[in-house]
């Protein structure tokens, strides 16, 4: 038993330790790949080379996600979900919802999309790279509303992109990518209080660096296959928009979410909103 | 006076994450056509007891119900909001969350919309509480652009047009300026001059209150303590700021004058007051 | 910016069913399409977004304003769109590793509309359709009514919200919170004091928002449309010259040219 608990805080502070190191290790190698080429420094940034690189393999890889993710979307939207056990009704569907539901969906969103389009991101390279600091919402409003939340954030994005001028088709990958986002933690971190080392450990796992990884493909495989219709080149989604996306879900998340969490989770759950409260409740 | 529209017996409410009961025991009858205004300091259960009253405990608001609420013989708790349509409306605090259109037409007509209503129905509600509240040249505005007290004005109408036989309003002044207060009260004291309808308020401005309430209802810490007509309530000054409520002014100068043993009646209405000096 | 957002006017795009401009949005981008390759052609798709961005009350200036914006990422992206047909057509000049040519320039040019001209469509779209349409409008086309509800809620709510971020920020800057101070981490976490008391609002807005939707009756029922939007000639007559013009417009840009 303590054996097994002393392997599991090994575990927990390994993840944490990967996380940081990660965020640190994409800051770094940024900031090499700028120095040692200014004009173009994708060229020699080692994601963009991986990304860009191994296209055909994250095509593949993409669809994978691709298909995967808006099965989930559309799953968890019609009131079930994957478990060991296969499809079970989770409750928590759009029939489901109550005015609270709704009401948290869309304050969630309009304070997301709010933040995003209010705050300044914080650019590395003008028009290419930046940290977007409000992105840190969208897996605490996942873990803490449940899919509520996730709509949430898929809306929240939304709404930024017709704030910031610049919806288009392109838009359908960041709705479900920011969907993605926050439901990867919700849905895979067990303890969501960011109290204990396990909590944060699993967060930094799937709310840090899975959740990169997947909403950037995501978000990049559709980019990819509507490249006829939306007009961005290949070089331009694989080597610059996924390596942004991954760098900047890595960061961000490695950095503000935890922090946030800690703070904001027991205000959420002093005011009844914490989601598995409000389901038990029902 | 018949049957009463409300009745409050023996109620125990609590919200699911609070620890202790927030309304204790608290019983209360209001009659139809009766305005009964609410008042206590903050935390004393005003809120609570209109929630409850408008079947939003448990039913939005997660939390515990023991004890008989009816309106209009209607068993609220039991029911829960979604079947009161057309018995009771609540109006809030924050005017701001409370209008959530960009049309002060599509807030009027949400109501009657939501409810499924023919469109012709919907169209005469809008065009009812248009006229009732003299509302026309609000009609094509965009909410976001009038002020706190014009916004608490629509939530009022809005509320209205379900056509509700009680009217609860949890304090629908205390956001709002000078102007806007005044603007509401007298939309308030109208609704209930000319339409008769059972109202519930929480509301603080006691010189308004002393003017429009038939009964004034003083919780303290989950009960009634007092409960009455508006002269009997106020009269007694002591009791009453106790509790954490202001008198009328003029009732606390006279109150004032009567301890250095000046023998007068306590007014609690400013032409009383004047009729009191004039002795 | 909030460039995309409804704005209460009284201009002609205000006045289009919201159907007539889903149509509208549709033949724009097959039009954009369809000239993707050939940048001249595409020409007449933007001159169109022009003229409605003008018809919408936004002004044309707002398109000059978003390229501007986006501005160092559009010239990245034409540019590589350029060096990538550079080995088709006439040179016209070289810059270090980088070959234009004539064909590469129509090809940049041609993307860059198809990148821009879906874009601003989609703002003439969402500053012109009041969100009570769009609902009806998302209904529709089968999104869930409770989603669609959702979206629009959030939409209308925008405005308070910015206006409490941006009441959050400078109270925080008044006393003394610098964001832009710091490297790249410490500038993210500059951003704690204002995310937290923005969060902290939104959870005590939940339960009174909830509470106005019940009294609402939001999502109850069968929801009624009184304010539906009405087909009109008007509506037929856009509906047609657009299918015409950029019909027109796509079948010259689907031809071989040069
Ligand atoms: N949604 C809620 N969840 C948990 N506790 C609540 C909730 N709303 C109110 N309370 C608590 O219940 C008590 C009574 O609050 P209530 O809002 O009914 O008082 P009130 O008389 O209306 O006060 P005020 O004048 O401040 O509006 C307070 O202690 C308050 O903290
Ligand atoms: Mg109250």
């Amino acid at each position: 038993m303590s054996e097994a608990k002393s392997s599991a805080r090994v575990l927990v502070l390994f993840s944490v330790l990967l996380g940081v190191l990660a965020a640190a290790l994409v800051v770094y190698a940024f900031w090499q790949a700028l120095t040692a080429n200014p004009e173009n420094p994708w060229s020699s940034f080692i994601l963009s080379q991986i990304f860009f690189g191994y296209r055909d393999m994250m095509f593949v890889v993409g669809a994978v996600i691709w298909i995967l993710g808006t099965l989930v979307f559309v799953v968890e939207l019609l009131g079930l979900t994957f478990t060991r056990r296969g499809l079970t009704k989770s409750g928590t569907g759009i029939a489901n919802w109550g005015v609270i539901d709704v009401a948290l969906a869309a304050l969630s969103a309009a304070v997301y999309g709010g933040l995003l389009a209010a705050t300044a991101p914080i650019v590395i390279v003008p028009g290419f790279t930046w940290l977007r600091p409000a992105n840190s919402l969208a897996p605490i409003f996942g873990m803490f509303f449940g899919i509520p939340g996730c709509i949430g954030a898929a809306i929240g994005n939304l709404i930024a992109d017709i704030v910031g001028g610049f919806f288009g088709v392109g838009s359908f990958g960041g709705f479900i990518g920011n969907f993605l986002i926050a439901y990867l933690p919700y849905k895979f971190v067990k303890d969501h209080s960011f109290s204990s080392s396990q909590s944060i450990g699993e967060f930094y796992a799937w709310g840090v660096l899975i959740q990169a990884f997947v909403s950037a493909v995501y978000i990049c495989w559709w980019l990819n296959v509507t490249e006829a219709i939306v007009g961005l080149p290949l070089f331009v989604v694989w080597g610059i928009i996924a390596p942004t996306i991954f760098t900047n879900n890595i960061v961000v998340n490695a950095v503000l979410s935890p922090v946030l969490g800690r703070i904001l989770y027991p205000l959420v759950k002093g005011r009844g909103l914490y989601w598995r409260d409000r389901v038990r409740v029902r | 006076m018949g049957s009463p529209a409300v009745v409050v017996k023996d109620l125990y409410v609590k919200y699911a994450v609070s620890v202790e009961w927030i309304l204790k025991g608290l019983s209360l009858n209001v009659n139809r056509g009766e305005m009964l205004i609410l008042m206590g300091p903050s935390g004393c259960g005003k809120s609570t007891l209109l929630y409850v009253i408008a079947g939003l405990i448990p039913w939005v608001v997660p939390g515990e119900v023991d004890g008989e609420v009816s309106v209009e013989g209607l068993n609220v708790t039991d029911l829960g909001y979604s079947k009161l349509a057309g018995v009771v409306g609540i109006v809030y605090q924050n005017p701001e969350m409370q209008v959530i259109t960009r049309s002060v037409k599509e807030e009027l007509a949400m109501v009657p919309e939501n409810l499924g209503l023919p469109k012709d129905e919907v169209v005469s509600r809008v065009e009812w509480v248009a006229d009732a509240l003299d509302l026309h040249r609000y009609l094509d505005r965009d909410p976001q652009s009038l002020s706190g007290g014009e916004k608490q004005l629509i939530a009022i109408a809005s509320v209205l047009t379900m056509k509700p036989r009680v009217l609860l309003l949890d304090e629908p002044t205390s956001m709002l300026d000078h102007k806007g207060t005044s603007l509401v009260l007298e939309v308030v004291s109208q609704l209930k001059r000319e339409h008769g309808l059972t109202i519930i308020a929480a509301e603080h401005r006691v010189e308004w209150a002393v003017e429009v309430a038939d009964r004034i209802a003083v919780m303290h810490e989950g009960r009634i303590v007092l409960i009455g007509e508006p002269q009997d309530v106020f009269s007694r000054v002591d009791e009453i700021e106790k509790y954490g409520v202001r008198p009328p002014g003029v009732s606390e100068v006279v109150y004032c004058l009567r301890r250095k043993s000046i023998e007068i009646p306590v007014p609690v209405r400013l032409k009383e007051a004047v009729e009191v000096f004039r002795l | 910016m909030s460039s995309g957002l409804y704005v209460e006017r009284e201009t002609f795009f205000h006045k289009l069913d919201p159907r007539a401009k889903l149509v509208w949005l549709l033949l724009v981008l097959v039009a954009s399409i369809a000239t993707q390759f050939n940048g001249l052609k595409g020409i007449p798709v933007f001159a169109s977004l022009v003229v409605a961005l003008s018809l919408s009350g936004l002004g044309a200036g707002l398109a000059a304003l978003l390229v501007v914006n986006a501005s160092a990422f559009l010239a990245a992206v034409t540019l590589v769109w350029a060096s990538m047909y550079s080995n088709q057509g006439n040179l016209l000049f070289s810059l270090g590793f980088l070959k234009i040519t004539d064909y590469g320039l129509l090809v940049a040019l041609g993307k860059f509309f198809l990148i821009i001209c879906p874009v601003l469509a989609f703002v003439v779209f969402f500053s012109s359709t009041k969100p009570y349409h769009l609902t009806w409008a998302l209904e529709r086309l089968g999104v869930p009514s409770k989603i669609a509800l959702t979206f629009t809620l959030a939409l209308n709510l925008l405005p308070s919200a910015l206006r409490a971020v941006k009441e959050v920020i400078d109270a925080q800057k008044a006393r003394g919170l610098a964001l832009d101070r710091g490297g790249p981490l410490q500038r993210l976490k500059n951003h704690l004091p204002i995310i937290v008391p923005v969060i902290s609002k939104l959870l005590s807005d939940v339960w009174d928002l909830s509470m106005v939707l019940a009294s609402r009756f939001v999502g109850l029922a069968k929801r009624t449309y009184v304010f539906e939007p009405s087909w009109r000639l008007r509506d037929t007559l856009f509906v047609l010259a657009s299918t015409i013009f950029y019909g027109g417009v796509a079948t010259w840009g689907l031809q071989p040219s040069l």
